[in-house]
């Protein structure tokens, strides 16, 4: 090779792609391997996140792509369309690898070397990587390793990713294999499938030279296309496949057919016959009847009792850390965003830019940052309990409960991670497989009562569900009410996945297949490597679009802000604060006062002038809001909102959320004059929403139903700009944050509109 | 009593010798990539939905659809 001389003269990054099934340890090694890491997003137009590593070896730059694990370099979708594409040199944002790194579990060969029979196809130098050597002696597995390379024809090399052990002598070995010069072994297959290939690849060619392009398939997916019936390669529209094309595959398929060679069979029977012979011999194996650690404690973990009493106990471990830990957090992140934010009150002098920084920007940033502690610990536990091998378990047992949604196993730990955050439920929604499957999961996953709707909760049942408890104490009407909510969120996701798989993302659920891994103990720094990067990418996918979304929300509640309003406002209360001069003056006449007397009153008034300074400036920032942009969005918005009982300062509050469900209730205090800072433990500002009365009337604005309907709104919407965000992020496109933002705010608008009325009926308005 | 049952009901603890997977070819062909094809040994070692299976060395968890059919020649029993 040409380029490997070029290499040599450390001229030229070259490019490793790894490559191997789930489970083997492939992101172990790559994060061993590489120096520099990088995320850089997805793949154009696609979920598959893109990795690439940087490694220097003598002087040679190496680049690492790390691909997603797969069983099969069979494309049934645009996404394991990527690998192939990679692996190819056909992906254009991704220089073409130089180098496949096969990375292959040492306990598990037969079906791993599946995966490595069609790499060397491909026809680039390969390198097998046998990781795992200590699983597969402990499993009584004996390997000769000398033999396996000679049959393979590229260089195998034994590894144990997790404990650094041999990653030295694969360094050491990079730079020889890009000058490899030996065969890979070559497949058996039969030779009219061979001759149906040449066949195909001269009907491929005419077409391709029919329309002009020349352009010409490598032969990896010409055999693909006579392989994948309904796989994606038949609709990717690559050059020369045209519907005429199309009908020789399948002629082909037929005359295969009939000479005993079916299609897709004859690739599993040719290469598991290719697996046989290159272990034969090689792979000595005594494990087939040895009850193992894994099988043991299987036998408890997987328990349908047992299994499950210690899957919920692990959950209940899971979910008390959050909020013994994550809690205590956020409000630590929230306390220094106000302290910030007060500093920047405190030295800059009033104006839009200390608005900007002080409610626009640092709001923004306290919202990005306050996921960060749920996400955080979260995905510290995932990575725990996927690393170690138990979270396939936890599938298993939750398979039944979650099939019956039309869902799989797969899909619960996304689901119960959401009732902490949306976000990281969201993210860790990769696992699932099944894109449609994964789709509803994503979907449904917002309708999960998250803690950011706890504040809104507390605040309006204090304020307006009576204190009502029966059986001495225990059962309490508040706390039911929270307890509806929560069912609310969890009916309504299951009727939502329920509809979705049979309308939208309607198909035939396929075979669920999930490997169970041996059980081992899980390596910390790679947890916390996981954890890291979930919260980096939460961090860069969805932080600045936050940002961008609060500072908006924020721009429309503070302009067009006219400079003299203030001053009109203040001029309303120029004859109160003068009363309260004149009267420090008379004090300070009077003579027939003892200094202690004096002191008294003098501290009264000073009390009183603090107390009517705090209602000028909330008046001052009550009538600069009603003014607004937001509040003329909220009169517009206040006919459509009536019917669920809101006014229009509910209405604007409403859409100043849309950023956080939990800014409502800070925007409620603005907008009831109570200025901000108020929280949902505020007595003052439940007192001030209980006396609410619509403009001109003396009839209130809160009662029980519009208090129900308002929670029943914040169940079901989507107001949570992170939320939408990483959806963006998970899906690769606008469609799907669109999409939930509309249903979910339509069935929030239907669930309160029902609340209402309902609750009307009961209450008589 | 036919030779052959269907994969689903092996009894935990039996094995049984895949005999022929039938369905929608590329779940088949997923099926064959997992180790699942004719020939194979597979031990019963949970039954159910899903089922657990043991094969090559390895455990798989396999919930099955109407569109497949997997038939076994079972081998022995406990």
């Amino acid at each position: 090779m040409s380029s490997a001389v070029e290499t040599r003269a450390g001229s030229r990054t070259v490019t490793i792609a790894l490559l191997g099934n789930p489970n083997t340890g492939k992101s172990t090694l790559f994060n061993a391997l590489a120096d520099v890491r990088q995320h850089v997003g997805n793949y154009p137009g696609v979920t598959v996140e893109k990795k690439i590593g940087h490694v220097l070896v003598d002087g040679q730059r190496f680049a690492l792509v790390d691909l997603p694990g797969t069983y099969s370099l069979a494309p049934r979708s645009p996404d394991e369309m990527v690998t192939v594409d990679v692996l190819l040199g056909r992906q254009t944002d991704v220089a073409a690898p130089d180098v496949i790194l096969c990375v292959v579990d040492a306990s598990k060969l037969e079906r791993n070397l599946y995966l490595v029979s069609q790499a060397i196809e491909l026809g680039l130098p390969t390198v097998v990587v046998l990781n795992k050597m200590d699983v597969a002696s402990e499993h009584g597995i004996e390997l000769d390793l000398a033999l396996l390379q000679k049959r393979l024809g590229v260089p195998v090399i034994p590894l144990q990713a997790d404990r650094r052990i041999g990653l030295e002598s694969l360094k050491q070995e990079l730079p020889q294999v890009i000058e490899q010069t030996s065969i890979a072994s070559e497949l058996p297959f039969p030779d009219a499938f061979r001759q149906e290939v040449v066949r195909l690849q001269s009907d491929l060619q005419d077409a391709s030279s029919q329309a002009g392009s020349g352009a010409t398939l490598p032969r990896y997916l010409v055999e693909r296309l006579l392989l994948d019936q309904g796989g994606y390669v038949e609709q990717a529209d690559l050059p020369g496949v045209t519907s005429a094309v199309l009908e020789r595959v399948s002629e082909a398929r037929a005359r295969l057919a009939n000479a005993g060679f079916p299609v897709p069979a004859v690739e599993a029977k040719t290469r598991y016959q290719w697996v046989a012979q290159m272990l034969d011999g090689a792979v000595v194996s005594r494990s087939d009847d040895r009850i193992t650690l894994t099988d043991r404690l299987d036998q408890w973990l997987m328990h349908r009792v047992w299994g499950t009493a210690l899957f919920i106990a692990v959950m209940v471990v899971v979910f008390q850390s959050i909020f013994t830990w994550a809690i205590p957090l956020m409000d630590l992140i929230e306390k220094v965003i106000g302290w910030l934010s007060g500093s920047i009150s405190a030295v800059m002098a009033e104006g839009a830019l200390r608005s900007l920084l002080a409610d626009g920007v640092l709001a923004g940033v306290g919202s990005v940052l306050v996921f960060l502690p749920q996400i955080l610990i979260l995905f510290f536990f995932i990575a725990l309990l996927e690393e170690c091998g138990y979270m396939a378990r936890a599938a298993y047992l939750m398979d039944r409960l979650m099939y019956r949604v039309g869902l799989s196993g797969k899909s619960f730990i996304p689901l119960l991670s959401s009732f902490a955050c949306a976000v990281p439920g969201i993210m860790s929604t990769r696992v699932i497989e099944d894109r449609r499957d994964r789709l509803v999961t994503i979907l449904v996953a917002p309708l999960m009562t998250c803690s950011a709707r706890l504040p809104v909760y507390t605040l309006l049942i204090a304020a307006f569900i009576p204190d009502q408890r029966w059986l001495g104490g225990w059962l309490g009407l508040q706390g039911m009410t929270m307890l509806a909510l929560y069912l609310l969120g969890m009916v309504t996701a299951v009727l939502a996945a329920w509809l979705f798989k049979r309308t939208l993302l309607r198909g035939q659920t396929p075979a669920f297949i999930m490997e169970l891994p041996h059980y081992r103990f899980p390596s910390l720094r790679t947890v916390v490597r996981r954890m890291l990067e979930n919260g980096w990418a939460f961090l860069s996918g969805a932080g600045t679009l936050i940002l961008v979304v609060a500072i908006l929300v924020w721009a429309a509640a503070y302009f067009p802000h006219p400079p003299e309003l203030g001053s009109q406002v203040r001029a309303g209360y120029a004859e109160q604060l003068a009363a309260l001069e004149q009267r420090e003056q008379g004090l300070q006449d009077q003579d027939d006062l003892s200094e202690d007397q004096r002191q008294a009153a003098l501290d009264q008034l000073l009390e009183e002038r603090g107390e009517l300074r705090a209602e000028i400036s909330s008046a001052v920032a009550a009538a600069y809001m009603e003014q607004s942009y937001l509040a003329r969005a909220g009169y517009f918005i206040e006919p459509v909102v009536r019917p669920l009982g809101w006014d229009w300062r509910i209405g604007c509050a409403v859409i100043a959320s849309f950023p956080a469900r939990e800014v409502v209730v800070g925007t409620l205090g603005v907008i009831y004059h109570l200025g901000e800072g108020e929280d949902e433990t505020s007595e003052s500002l439940r007192e001030t929403l209980r006396s609410a009365t619509w403009p001109g009337t003396e009839r209130k604005v809160f009662n029980v139903p519009v208090a129900l309907s308002l929670m029943v709104f914040f169940a079901l919407c989507a107001q949570c700009a992170a939320t939408l965000a990483i959806i963006r992020r998970e899906t690769n496109s606008w469609a799907w944050p669109i999409f939930t933002f509309v249903y979910m705010t339509s069935l929030a608008y239907v669930g309160a509109l029902i609340t209402y009325q309902t609750g009307m009926l009961f209450v008589g308005g | 009593m036919s030779a052959f049952l269907p994969l689903f009901r092996l009894a935990a603890g039996q094995i049984g010798e895949i005999e022929s997977i039938s369905g929608e070819p590329s779940q088949v062909h997923r099926l064959h990539e997992l180790g699942l094809y004719q020939g194979i040994k597979v031990t019963m070692i949970r039954s159910g939905t899903p089922c657990v299976i043991r094969l090559a060395g390895h455990k798989l968890c396999f919930r099955q659809n109407d569109g497949l059919d997997i038939q076994v020649r079972p081998l022995a029993g406990i």
